[in-house]
């Protein structure tokens, strides 16, 4: 087998056991899912056999239930007190479960209160109210619909008419949000696994397995490999990460969630994700694995990966001009600027329409960008693979870069610590 | 027979620091050769160059007859000085990953490794991490690597250091097995006593230069001074042909006698056993250890 791609496998599988890949893998969608589980199973908890449960009571101080009329649903829910004092008395006794009160005022506020012993009160149970009360007041009408219709109301789709993508009101705040936590995963996803490249290159220098490498293999072999293994990687979590969020939405959905419901993540917009994310990875494992052959720690190469991914979170900063003004000045810059421009466009995406030369434009300018961080990356790669315990110095790296192709990857300061017995 | 490796005057400079300097060798396929010196004199450096991990500034190095391809790569063993190992990695499992690296497949290099584990007596170890083994154990592990794809040329640095002696016989006797099978071996090392007792041939470098260069008793007698060594009782000084006595630094009851120019060791034999109150326990050629040679070159230039 061709040597990069031994190590693109051997990069792969090494890292796919890391607890710190399966953290990042496996960690933000099951917590996602579990939240799902959970809402799903606790609205679940809340409805109960009414057909079984105890009699509630109800006051009506408001003259509006005279005919006291039950639904059909329901014949024998609701029992009649003349007074709070009695219905309270028949709650002590344990004779109704629950009683509601129906003030004076409740036909100008429409407030109606529940006096219970209990600690929740079920979420059928408020619909039997609305539906008994609903039955009262339409008594001698005919009603071209049925009750419940007339009970849920008015059921309201957005339509956001850029990209086509629909959901209730209540899905609205998702289908704007879903996006942006996409693509902050997705950015994450993509700093992370460049981030294993490069302390992986940091131990192999430490470790001196590096000498061992480097006299089977080529340096660019081994940077290649690197950046396969790792790019596959960082696409595994991406795949991960896709199933559980439409398994997540999915299983939702399925229950009627309504927070949920019509919110879809449109293929165009994961297309796009999928190629910031790429563009990216091939942008950072590049630098990082320069500065991992650079570094004289792990601890110093972190120093420097950290103060490099700093920008790609900016746009977080200038969220409320992002939501407000997606199309406004900052924003626009913030997209042509390799660092911050996945995480500008993947945010406004999710917000507006984007013109569309602008995205052109900031993945023309990210895609030179990553071909001059390859370029660069793999020159600082070459010469600084064998240089130990040096400091980092800019200036000697931009020298390398800009300067001199020769390959030196030994200096005087070093020569004592290297032949020490 | 092309030489595995060909020197060919040679030089490195680190900015003002020459490094090497002017360095010529060779190294034969079938012999163990080493390279000798003090810290710093250049010897990384040199092995460094063969190995293509650094291009010398002036001067050629041919490895197999030619420059080192990536095909040759895979012909050659290397065991770097600073040990290089996978730390959180199986033992099997990280020594069948460098095993294909240097192009072996992955079963061949799984069932090579297996053999040699066992052969290191580290085989219920396979299923270890490296930084779980001990410090020998690592030890052997890397040497393991260095020969695990039967290369035609080793170049082991420091071969012996943190070895016991029962791990050190076992390395030797894979290193006198490469040898015997025709396989080049190049070993840098401090450790004087197993040059003297392995290497064929030696190069000791000084400060980036040549300081000896030829095979290992010659150099011995070109150092060896005319006189001898005694253990036992007798008036040495007293004794005809006899210039000079000196106490031997290591013997318990040794000395060194200096002959006269016309006296030979023979002679001098004889002399003694004629002599009436002496007594002889040991009677050797005052040739010098490497370690007396490397002490005297390397102070030489001090």
């Amino acid at each position: 087998m061709n040597k990069m791609l031994l190590v693109a496998k051997y990069e792969y599988l090494y890292n796919l056991k890391r607890p710190a890949f399966l953290f990042a893998a496996f960690g933000t969608p099951i917590f996602f899912v579990i939240i799902m589980a959970v809402v799903t199973l606790a609205s679940a908890g809340t409805e109960v056999d009414l057909a079984t449960y105890g009699p509630v009571g109800y006051v009506d101080q408001a003259d509006v239930l005279t005919t006291g009329q039950a639904h059909p649903d329901y014949p024998a829910l609701f029992q009649s007190f003349e007074s709070i004092e009695s219905a309270r008395t028949a709650l002590d006794d344990e004779a109704i479960i629950a009683y509601i009160e129906l003030p004076a005022t409740y036909l100008s506020t429409g407030r109606v209160n529940l006096y219970t012993y209990q600690s929740s009160v079920p979420e059928n149970l408020t619909a039997a109210i609305e539906l008994f009360l609903l039955t009262n007041f339409t008594t001698g009408i005919e009603l071209p619909f049925t009750l419940e219709r007339l009970q849920e109301g008015v059921d309201i789709r957005v339509q956001t008419v850029d990209d086509g993508r629909t959901s209730t009101q209540g899905g609205l705040f998702v289908t704007l949000f879903l996006p942006v936590i996409f693509a902050f995963l997705l950015i994450t996803a993509s700093l992370t696994n460049s981030g294993f490249l490069m302390s992986g290159l940091v131990q192999e220098r430490t470790n001196r397995v590096i000498e061992i490498l480097v006299t089977s293999v080529t340096p660019l072999q081994l940077l290649a490999g690197k950046i396969i293994g790792l790019g596959l990687l960082g696409l595994t979590q991406v795949v991960i990460l896709l199933g559980t969020t439409y398994l997540g939405l999915a299983l939702g959905q399925s229950q009627n969630l309504e927070f949920l419901q019509g919110v879809n993540l449109p293929p165009a917009l994961i297309a796009l994700a999928l190629i910031y994310f790429l563009v990216t990875f091939f942008f950072m494992a590049a630098l990082l694995a320069g500065i991992g052959a650079v570094s004289s720690s792990e601890q110093e190469s972190r120093q420097i990966s950290g103060f490099l991914t700093i920008p790609f979170m900016i746009p977080y900063l200038f969220f409320i001009t992002f939501i407000t003004e997606p199309n406004g000045t900052v924003p626009t810059i913030l997209s042509l600027i390799p660092f911050t421009a996945p995480m500008s466009v993947l945010i406004r995406v999710g917000l507006t329409d984007v013109p569309a030369w602008q995205i052109g434009l900031s993945l023309l300018i990210l895609v030179l960008t990553t071909v001059f961080s390859v370029w660069a990356g793999s020159k600082m790669f070459r010469w600084g693979l064998l240089l130990y315990g040096k400091k980092f110095d800019l200036r000697e790296v931009v020298r390398v870069i800009f300067g001199r192709a020769r390959m030196e990857t030994s200096t005087p300061q070093n020569i004592t610590s290297q032949e020490s017995v | 027979m092309v030489n595995a490796i060909h020197v060919d005057h040679v030089s490195k400079t680190y900015g003002s620091f020459r490094a090497v300097d002017d360095l010529s060798f060779e190294v034969n396929q079938g012999e163990i050769f080493a390279m000798l010196g003090p810290n710093g004199a250049g010897k990384s450096t040199t092995i460094r160059m063969i190995l293509d991990i650094l291009k010398p500034d002036v001067g050629t190095i041919s490895v197999f007859g030619g420059p080192l391809t990536d095909a040759k790569k895979d012909r050659i063993g290397y065991l770097p000085e600073e040990r290089g190992l996978y730390r959180n990695v199986k033992v099997l499992e990280m020594m069948t990953y460098l095993g294909t690296l240097k192009g072996m497949t992955q079963r061949n290099a799984q069932s090579r490794s297996k053999e040699l584990l066992e052969r290191l007596a580290l085989i219920e170890h396979r299923d270890k991490k490296v930084s779980e083994l001990s410090k020998g154990m690592q030890q052997k592990v890397q040497f393991a690597v260095t020969v695990l794809h039967d290369p035609d040329l080793i170049i082991v640095d420091e071969p012996f250091s943190g070895l016991d002696p029962v791990n050190t016989l076992v390395i030797k006797d894979l290193m006198l097995d490469m040898k015997q099978r025709g396989k080049a071996v190049v070993m840098s090392s401090h450790e004087m006593h197993q040059v003297e007792e392995m290497a064929d041939r030696l190069l000791m470098i000084n400060r980036g230069r040549q300081a000896l260069y030829g095979p290992v008793d010659e150099v011995r007698r070109r150092y060896a001074i005319h006189a001898v060594i005694v253990e036992g009782q007798g008036a040495w000084e007293q004794l005809s042909g006899v210039q000079r006595v000196e106490p031997h630094k290591n013997g318990r009851n040794a000395a060194i006698l200096h002959l006269a120019p016309n006296v030979t060791s023979n002679d001098l034999l004889a002399t003694i056993a004629a002599a009436p109150n002496a007594t002889i326990e040991r009677f050797e050629l005052a040739v010098p250890s490497l370690n007396d040679i490397f002490i005297q070159v390397a102070g030489r230039d001090e």
